[in-house]
This record gives C-alpha cells, sequence and structure tokens, in this order.
C-alpha cells in the first residue's frame, strides 16, 4: 500500500511539470494554431536561469522561478514577434523553424552552462515529510501544491476574465472577434508571453525534482505535446486532466511494466485517440 | 651574392622539412557525445586527446596528424553516420569512440568491412571483441571483466549478502550489471532483482519506489553517465532508500563537476573504477599537472582514456614507421606495452586490453568534494571468457 501512495505522489507531481508545461502549448495552439516546438527549450534555458539565480547569485527561490518565468516568457516574445508572425498559417515552416530554436537554445546552455548536469538546487532545504507513517519527498508535494494553485489561476485567466474570454472567442472564430473590436495581435501576444512564461516557472518547479540537462528540454517536449494530444488542444482543463493522466500512467507503468517503460504514455496515448480524436476535453472546430 | 645566400638557406631548409611534408597526413577520427545525456563527456575525452598529440606536437614516425571530431550525440544513427563520414569521406583509417556500447555493435560491422582500427573510450560488451574480423580494440577491457571482480568484491569484503541492480537499459550498461550480478552471485551472493530504466530517464522514483522497501543488502546503479547518476543518486535518497549504494565505473561518473553538485550525497558510496586522478605513479602525476594546468581541474577517467588510448595508438604508429595499414598497425599496438596514467596496458590477441582496476568513494577534503584513492587495487583485468584466455 506504501508503494502505491509513494508512486501517487510521484505520478501526480510529474504530472503538475507536465501540465504547466503543455498548458501553455495547448493555448498557444489554440488561439494562434501555432506548433511552438521551441517550448520544451524556453523550460530548459528558464530552469538554467532559476539555478544561476539560486546557486550562482545565492538569491531566493522565488526570485528563482520569476526570473526563470520571465526569461522563458520573454525568450517566447522575441521567438514569436520576430519570427513566428510571419509565419501564421504555415504550420510546416512553424515546426522547422521552432525545433530549430530547440537547437539554438540547447546549444547556447551548453555553451553558457556547459554540459554538467545540475541537481534540483533546494534539496538541501527541502526535508522529507512523514504523513500516517509513509515518507514524502516534499519537493513533489510542493510541486503538486503549486501545480494545482496555477491550474486554478489559469483557469480563472481563461474562463473569468475579459482576457480569457477574448482569447476563447479568438479560438472559436478569430475573424469574429476581430470584426467585434478585439485586437487579435496583443491578445496573440500575450498568449504568447504567458504560455512560455508558464514553461518558464514549469523549468524551475521541474528542475526541484529531475534536476537540469541539456537533454531536459527535448524530453518534456515529447511529454507536453503527448498530453496536449490526450488532453485536447486549446484547453487548460484538458492539460490539466491530461498531464495528470500521463504523470500516472508513465509512473504506475514503470512500477507495473517496466518493460514496457518506453511507451506507456504512447500507449495510453493511442487508445485515448481512438476512442476520442480530439483529445479528452479538446475544443471543437 | 645575396640571392645565391637565400637560394642555398631556402634549398637546405627544404631538405629538411622534405620528409614530414612529403608524406601525408595521418588521419585519425574522434566521435564524442556532445549532446546527448552524456553531453558533458564529450569535451573531457577531447581534452585527453589533444592533450596526447600535443605532446608530440601532432607528428609521429615524421609524419603530421590531422585530427577530425564529430559529435556523436549519444545517438547510435548519428555515430554510425558520423564513423562513415569519417571513412568515406575525410579518409581516416583510425577512428577513437564513440562512447555508448550500442553505438560499438553498429560501427562493428562497418569497421571490419573497411578495416579500421576503432577504439572504445569505456570499455564495451565482450562479443564486440569476439565477433570475427574485428578492428576494435576495447579499453580498458570488456565491460563484463569492469565490473564482475566488483560483484566478487561486493560479496567478499564488504560483506554483502544479497544485491538489487538498476542498470541504463542499453548494451554497454547490461553488460556492466550483469558482469557486477555474475560476479556476485559466483562469490556466493544472491541477486534478488534488476531493474533497467530507459536511456534518459528523468525521474528514477517509480523504479526507486521498489528499491526502499527491497531485502537487498545493497544496491548497485549502472547508469548511463554522470547526470544520470547524480539524478539517480538524489532521488533515492530523498524517497528515503538508505540502504548502502555501490556502483560502478566511477571515476567516469563522478565528475569534479557532479561530486560538487551531489556535495554530501555522494559521500559513504562505493565503486569500481579504471582511473583516479590519486593514482601515486610518474605518468599519472605528469598527466594530472598537465590537465590541472591547462583547464584548471583535475582529470577523471574521460580525459585519461583518450590520453592512454592517443599514447597506445602513437606508440603503434611508431612501431610501423607511420604505416596505417590495418594489418599492420594492429599488430603493432597489441604487441605494445605502455604505463599510463592508469597503470600499466597490454593486450589480448582480441584486442582487448589488461589494465589494472580500482575501489574507490567520493571524499570531503579540505571542503572539496573529490574520488578518493584507491581502497584497493585489482591489478590486472583479463576476461576469463575471451577464447585467448581459455587457450592459456
Amino acid at each position: 500500500m506504501s508503494m502505491f501512495f509513494t508512486n501517487l505522489v510521484n505520478g501526480l507531481a510529474m504530472g503538475m511539470v507536465y501540465f504547466l508545461t503543455a498548458a501553455g502549448m495547448s493555448i498557444v495552439m489554440g488561439v494562434m494554431g501555432i506548433s511552438n516546438l521551441a517550448h520544451g527549450a524556453l523550460y530548459m534555458v528558464s530552469a538554467y536561469v532559476g539555478w544561476q539565480v539560486f546557486k550562482g547569485f545565492h538569491g531566493p527561490f522565488t526570485l528563482a522561478v520569476i526570473l526563470g518565468g520571465l526569461t522563458g516568457g520573454l525568450l517566447g516574445l522575441l521567438i514569436e514577434r520576430i519570427f513566428l508572425r510571419r509565419l501564421y498559417k504555415q504550420p510546416n515552416e512553424q515546426v522547422l523553424l521552432t525545433y530549430g530554436f530547440v537547437y539554438i537554445l540547447t546549444n547556447l546552455c551548453l555553451w553558457i552552462w556547459q554540459g554538467w548536469a545540475r541537481m534540483p538546487f533546494t534539496a538541501a532545504a527541502l526535508k522529507p515529510i512523514t504523513i500516517g507513517g509513509l515518507r514524502f519527498a516534499s519537493s513533489r508535494l510542493l510541486l503538486i501544491a503549486l501545480g494545482a494553485l496555477f491550474a486554478v489561476a489559469l483557469w480563472y485567466l481563461q474562463d473569468r476574465t475579459r482576457l480569457g474570454a477574448r482569447v476563447r472567442a479568438g479560438m472559436d472564430d478569430k475573424e469574429m472577434a476581430q470584426g467585434m473590436g478585439v485586437n487579435m495581435e496583443m491578445v496573440s501576444m500575450l498568449v504568447f508571453f504567458i504560455a512560455a512564461f508558464v514553461a518558464g516557472l514549469s523549468g524551475v518547479l521541474g528542475a526541484q525534482v529531475m534536476g537540469i540537462n541539456t537533454e531536459a528540454g527535448s524530453t518534456i517536449l515529447v511529454q507536453a505535446l503527448v498530453v496536449v494530444i490526450v488532453g485536447g488542444v486549446g484547453s487548460i482543463q484538458g492539460a490539466l486532466l491530461g498531464g495528470l493522466l500521463i504523470g500516472l500512467i508513465d509512473t504506475f507503468g514503470k512500477v507495473l511494466f517496466p518493460q514496457l517503460a518506453m511507451f506507456t504514455i504512447y500507449l495510453a496515448m493511442v487508445l485515448i485517440l481512438v476512442v476520442r480524436p480530439r483529445g479528452l476535453l479538446g475544443r471543437r472546430g | 651574392m645575396k640571392l645565391s645566400k637565400l637560394l642555398f638557406v631556402a634549398g637546405i631548409l627544404g631538405l629538411l622539412t622534405l620528409p614530414t611534408l612529403g608524406a601525408d597526413p595521418i588521419k585519425i577520427g574522434a566521435l564524442f557525445d556532445y549532446t546527448g545525456p552524456v553531453a558533458e563527456l564529450g569535451p573531457k575525452f577531447e581534452a585527453g586527446l589533444r592533450l596526447a598529440l600535443e605532446e608530440v606536437n601532432y607528428t609521429v614516425a615524421g609524419r603530421k596528424i590531422e585530427l577530425t571530431i564529430y559529435d556523436s550525440a549519444t545517438s547510435v544513427s548519428v555515430a554510425l553516420d558520423m564513423f562513415k563520414k569519417l571513412v568515406d569521406s575525410d579518409g581516416v583509417k583510425i577512428v577513437i569512440g564513440p562512447l555508448m556500447g550500442d553505438a560499438h555493435l553498429a560501427i562493428a560491422p562497418y569497421a571490419s568491412e573497411k578495416k579500421i582500427l576503432t577504439t572504445t573510450l569505456l570499455n564495451s560488451m565482450r562479443s564486440v571483441a569476439t565477433r570475427p574480423g574485428t578492428t576494435y580494440l576495447l579499453y580498458p577491457t570488456t565491460c563484463e571483466a569492469q565490473t564482475y571482480w566488483f560483484g566478487q568484491y561486493c560479496y567478499n569484503v564488504l560483506g554483502h549478502r544479497t544485491m538489487v541492480t538498476i542498470g541504463a537499459n542499453y548494451a554497454g550498461k547490461i553488460a556492466y550489471a550483469n558482469g557486477a550480478a555474475q560476479g556476485f552471485i559466483a562469490a556466493g551472493g544472491t541477486v534478488v532483482g534488476q531493474l533497467w530504466p530507459p536511456v534518459g530517464c528523468q525521474d528514477y522514483s517509480p523504479y526507486i519506489s521498489g528499491l526502499a522497501s527491497t531485502v537487498a543488502d545493497v544496491i548497485l546503479y549502472a547508469l548511463e553517465g554522470p547526470g544520470p547518476c547524480s539524478r539517480f543518486i538524489y532521488q533515492a535518497r530523498e524517497a528515503g532508500v538508505t540502504k548502502p549504494l555501490v556502483t560502478i565505473t566511477m571515476d567516469g561518473d563522478y565528475t569534479p563537476e557532479a561530486l560538487a553538485e551531489l556535495g554530501d550525497l555522494g559521500l559513504g558510496i562505493i565503486g569500481e573504477s579504471a582511473y583516479t586522478w590519486q593514482l601515486d605513479n610518474p605518468e599519472n602525476k605528469a598527466f594530472v599537472a598537465a590537465i590541472k594546468a591547462k583547464y584548471g581541474r583535475v582529470p577523471c577517467s574521460a580525459e585519461q582514456n583518450t590520453y592512454a588510448l592517443a599514447k597506445v595508438i602513437l606508440a603503434g604508429l611508431e612501431k610501423t614507421g607511420g604505416n596505417v595499414e590495418f594489418d599492420d598497425l594492429w599488430e603493432a599496438v597489441l604487441s605494445s606495452k605502455l604505463n599510463t596514467p592508469a597503470g600499466s596496458v597490454s593486450w589480448t590477441s582480441e584486442g582487448v586490453a589488461i589494465t589494472p582496476a580500482y575501489v574507490c568513494q567520493a571524499e570531503l577534503v579540505n571542503g572539496v568534494y573529490q574520488l578518493s584513492a584507491p581502497l584497493y587495487t585489482e591489478p590486472k583485468l583479463i576476461d576469463p571468457t575471451l577464447p585467448s584466455s581459455q587457450k592459456k
């Protein structure tokens, strides 16, 4: 039983990292029709920046998280403003361009921080927590709590604010929204920034469990794509559900069917796609 | 008068440089990982190789050496593509690397077909050495022989009776983990479980959850490089695993950078290693001083291995008078016996190195985390299953 609860926490924590990374990607795809494969690289760069602030400059963790997020957001905004805005409705070019950024940003990280892996940098400050005789890593519990907090914040932003209404309007019918006076250019810019900002936050938080290395961006990108497909494009709730599901399937898959560790999440993705081609909570259209 | 003097000097200079300029350069290729899960090792392998070549001013047997290095990206397909590029486009006859055992399996048939002298960087499976027509030099030995004795050490010296292994799911680490497991069983121990996480695994916690309650006395891990090893140690300790951890290829995985990141978490872990920078021999002292002077850090087995391999190849080339034809060079290398920073090296007829191995641990000295001097030395590792060993 203890193994079940331990892995439940492990799976939920990983699920929250996947959710935070995939949420922005999903909304960007939904609102702007952009497949941003550099999303994982933004996660990685931000994680390194967080490490630099906390370990290199001995700054507080909150500052590391905020600056990590801002780095992701600003880098994402730059990519969107300088490159991607010229490539709307050109999916092949978007994919090639943003995948190129994966290489550029990975090599930039290699150049600045070199290839050696960094450990979770709050490790010394976080002691394990014992609940009901079971020992849990506090970094994972913290990740679950923060993930839930961001899920509520993102849901509120999308479903309860004027910006969220404009985003949803844009997703449903961009031309109509523009016709009604919504500045879709500004909305797209803001959405891209927020998406990349959340990916950056996710990078710093995810690093407290997995550490940081130059592979992290590519690895998380694949997981995030699976989450977007499973949860459905353009939905925060879908990204949350997809993230948690993939986190749990991946974790319990490794425990129960270790020989299939490489494939369990893809098997789950295929099965869900067969039943729900739009993903679990994907928007129509 | 002035013109005739000038012509005379030019003539003399021309005669002096004739042997070097006249001969084509010897082309050596190298495949190191600068990207992928073991990206941090690429520059270290390159540093060792360049140091050895700089010591001879990139010249051997009167011929200049031309070095071409490509990124094998911790990928079998990239490694094979780059190997073919080195051979077919760049015309190299000697290739050092790549690291991953799976890549050796992919490259070996092509290397045999083209008769290219090829080296591993840190062991390989014995099947690479025993395949007919092999052109591979396995250094420091086979994966299985590298760890077999350490399995016995865990039983006989450390006193463990039951073991669980966790190894990255690719040919090289499977062979390492199995070698140690077989040694442990041969000594009288029991292996109660073996786990194989995929290469590049970011979260080992599902595997670790089983280790927390394992009945095994000791957990042996064999993961694909410093990053994954450090991540595993951190996640295991974070999950409350208090059982002793032992490891293989310790020096390659406990780089100075990895040790600094791990801090106290790395202390107390014992492992086998083909090298430690604290070895007390003149070759090593000079080598450590040279790496320190050039890079400001102590070396690990990554630098040592390419340095030693380069020395071996240079010795072979000296013997052949710069002839790079495979049959001559192979014979010259296998008959060589050298003292390297890691200790003496000689060769079996299959091209497997015979080297010493050491037991080390991480220690904290004057605020610096470092690998210890050998706690124990196994003087000569010879894979007992090789045909040449069985004939003896």
